[in-house]
């Protein structure tokens, strides 16, 4: 037993020393970052906190999960929200704003924390989400369990914070895997994704995206790991093992499974014939691994006769006819619409800028903070540069394109996977087409954004890269540093 | 030159710009609240659709309002229009284009108000599908808002905007101290120096990756 402890001691070791120094310092700045929007946002004014936050209170003081999709919360939590007079329809002033007023809350936050511990069982839109992150989560509640609710938030939104240096890393990671011809590539995609607002203003808060998008990450990492050294054992079980605890975090994962799978599937094709047969098992054992939570939530719901697949047996069965007009739903939430196909809201709203770019560039609160209309102007033009510097790129490298053609396939399948997903559950969901779809559903595809990025950098060839390279990281940064006094001015102006 | 330099270079010049844009932002004063109709936001009073025309009578505006922020949220949000009269005679118009997001709409008004008026607002929407909530609190039917001349159930909430007198600079304090309120924050309104020293140290780390790597 201590030989074991020993040698997986040495392995993890020996894996922490072989990460580049510049993917830590790359953690190292989306970890910061992500703290200081953790300090900035006002409690629970990030989508869906508060009900996050009641599934860990129900964790971890009770040991069980909740079970109502209600929003009554506990006590304690319906008293800061109706303090701080925080609802979706707040203006922008109206929150505490003396010493005496903020005094008096404390006092009541003491006086509830004081009263029994019994837990949340209603926890709101986080009721249906598996529990590895809430579980994680546990942990600073715990720690901080003697102190108020706004104590235990803070600790957890700082420990949700660490996630986002797990997404940095592995990014900076997938990019040096992906594009090993350049030493800037990574350093800019790493440090872009870093700098990243809604990546820092997501997992400065907490939310299960946090973990979500470290899982997708480490995902791409695996999977570009592997397509360049081969399918083992080892490589396969961890891709599994990925997989696994990504379907765990979030139920947004299920739309990379059917990727993970089919890389799987691809990496073990690509053994030498001689080879093949030995190579199927790995697949075997990777794919097991993976689609383990997918059986139980399966078994689970057969023995407590609840729908076998859940959210998508509920989904299935409003299905009329064929699921065309879902995908075409879907095409219209991320594209423009084609020739015979009906445009989204009736054409009022161009969803690819609107919903999805200027999502990105910055929308915070519950989404109802935005720069003025010019700045996503500007946003726009900088982002066609970085697609046309991308696709020049690309069609510049296109031998390498072709050779690598079922890597780049596997990483579109996830993709897809992931888009299917989003554009279902809001065709299926919303009830009417705009539904409240918000650009952080895509995030889990960071690691792909960020090789775009990099791409883009290498436009200008070597000579010009430095420069490009630096420049989007420039960018992030101002984007960054705005987006943090946009928030700001909202709420504390 | 080799890339080094130019990174160094780019990214000097990259900070100066923002460092530019920063103070530019900074010493520009936002508009002030100078009063409200103190009604409550408690749920939607109505789905504000094509073809309505909301008026809210009773409006007591405060010499110097050049906006008004009604209480109308969106996801998406369409073009809205207002008028502001007084018996009949229109003393100021706004508009807004669609694609606005938010929990509460800024409406500029043309020309600001000069003197204090009891005004009714008419808000109108352009024929987009694109949907918007009107949002307020019950009052009774002689005081609410009306609807293609119908009262609805209540009134929405609107508050004045004046031109600040006070750059963002001039009132960081103010911001500072706000920033320590409602949040577990023991150090109070002194949270913005660590907020300061975490993000230039992020900005530092990142300077040097850049110019190491290059």
């Amino acid at each position: 037993m201590k030989r074991t402890a020993r040698r997986v001691w040495t392995v993890v070791v020996r894996t922490l020393r072989a990460v580049p120094r510049a993917a830590w310092v790359c953690a190292a700045i989306a970890i910061i970052n992500a703290f200081c929007w953790a300090l900035i946002l006002p409690p629970f004014q990030v989508p869906d906190e508060p009900s996050h936050f009641a599934y860990v209170k129900q964790l971890a003081e009770t040991g069980t999960l909740p079970t109502s999709h209600e929003k009554e919360f506990a006590r304690e939590e319906n008293l800061v929200l109706d303090e701080l007079r925080e609802s979706p329809f707040m203006p922008p002033t109206g929150t505490i704003s003396s010493r005496a007023e903020h005094q008096r809350f404390e006092a009541a936050l003491g006086e509830a924390a004081e009263e029994a511990r019994e837990g949340s069982p209603a926890a709101g839109v986080a009721t249906s989400q598996p529990p590895f992150y809430y579980a994680l989560e546990a942990i600073p509640y715990l720690v901080g369990y003697d102190g108020n609710l706004l104590t235990r938030l803070e600790l957890m939104r700082l420990f949700s914070a660490l996630f986002a240096g797990i997404t940095a890393m592995f990014v900076f990671l997938f990019v040096r895997e992906a594009l090993p011809a350049t030493r800037i590539a990574p350093t800019a995609a790493g440090l872009s994704i870093a700098f990243a607002p809604l990546l820092g203003f997501m997992s400065g808060s907490v939310n299960p995206d946090s973990l979500l998008f470290a899982m997708s990450a480490l995902l791409f990492w695996s999977l570009a790991f592997t397509f360049r050294r081969g399918l083992n054992y080892q490589r396969a079980v961890l891709i599994g093992v990925i997989t696994a605890l990504g379907l765990l975090t979030k139920l947004n994962f299920a739309g990379m499974l059917p990727g993970a799978i089919v890389g799987l599937a691809v990496l073990a094709t690509r053994a030498p014939y001689s080879l093949r047969r030995p190579a199927y098992r790995p697949f075997a054992i990777g794919a097991g691994i993976a689609v383990v939570p997918a059986v139980i939530y399966v078994f689970i719901n057969l023995v407590t006769n609840k729908p076998t697949l859940g959210a998508v047996t509920t989904a299935t069965r409003l299905v009329h006819g064929s699921l065309f007009p879902a995908i075409e739903a879907t095409w219209r939430l991320f594209l423009p619409h084609l020739p015979g196909m009906k445009a989204y809201a009736g054409g009022s709203v161009f969803a690819t800028r609107e919903i999805w770019f200027n999502g990105f560039v910055g929308q915070y609160g519950w989404v109802e903070t935005a720069f003025p209309a010019w700045v996503y102007t500007i946003a726009l033009w900088i982002g066609i540069a970085l697609v046309v510097g991308c696709v020049w790129t690309l069609v510049t490298l296109r031998r390498t394109v072709l050779r690598r053609a079922a890597e780049l396939a596997v990483y579109a399948v996830v993709a897809i996977g992931l888009v299917l997903l989003i554009g279902f559950a809001a065709f299926f969901g919303g009830g009417h087409e705009q539904s409240y779809t918000q650009a952080r559903y895509l995030l889990p595809l960071l690691a792909l954004f960020a090789a775009g990025l990099a791409l883009a950098a290498r436009a200008g060839g070597k000579r010009w890269e430095a420069v490009l390279g630096t420049s989007i990281v420039l960018a992030l940064f101002a984007d960054d540093i705005f987006s943090q006094l946009l928030v700001i001015a909202r709420f504390y102006g | 030159m080799n890339s080094r330099t130019k990174a160094a270079i780019t990214l000097a010049a990259g900070l100066l710009v923002i460092a530019a844009a920063l103070l530019a932002v900074l010493l520009q004063a936002p508009r002030k609240v100078t009063g409200s109709n103190e009604i409550a936001t408690v749920g939607e009073l109505v789905s504000f659709r094509p073809q309505m025309t909301l008026c809210q009578g009773d409006e007591l505006l405060p010499a110097s309002t050049e906006a008004v922020r009604l209480s109308v949220a969106a996801y998406i949000g369409p073009a809205i229009s207002i008028t502001v009269s007084h018996g009949g005679q229109t003393l100021a118009v706004g508009s807004r284009g669609r694609g606005w997001v938010s929990s509460s709409l800024t409406l500029a008004l043309r020309p600001a108000l000069k003197a204090p008026s009891e005004v009714t607002f008419c808000l109108r929407r352009d024929h987009t599908r694109l949907v918007a909530g009107v949002l307020g609190n019950a009052t009774s039917v002689a005081r609410a808002a009306t609807v293609n001349a119908t009262p609805l159930a209540g009134r929405m909430r609107v508050e004045y905007l004046a031109a600040g007198d006070k750059s963002w600079l001039s009132l960081a304090h103010h911001v500072a101290r706000r920033m320590g309120l409602g949040h577990d924050s023991p150090s109070g309104g002194w949270i913005v120096v660590p907020l300061a020293v975490l993000m230039l140290s992020a900005l530092a780390l990142a300077g040097w990756l850049i110019v190491r790597t290059e």
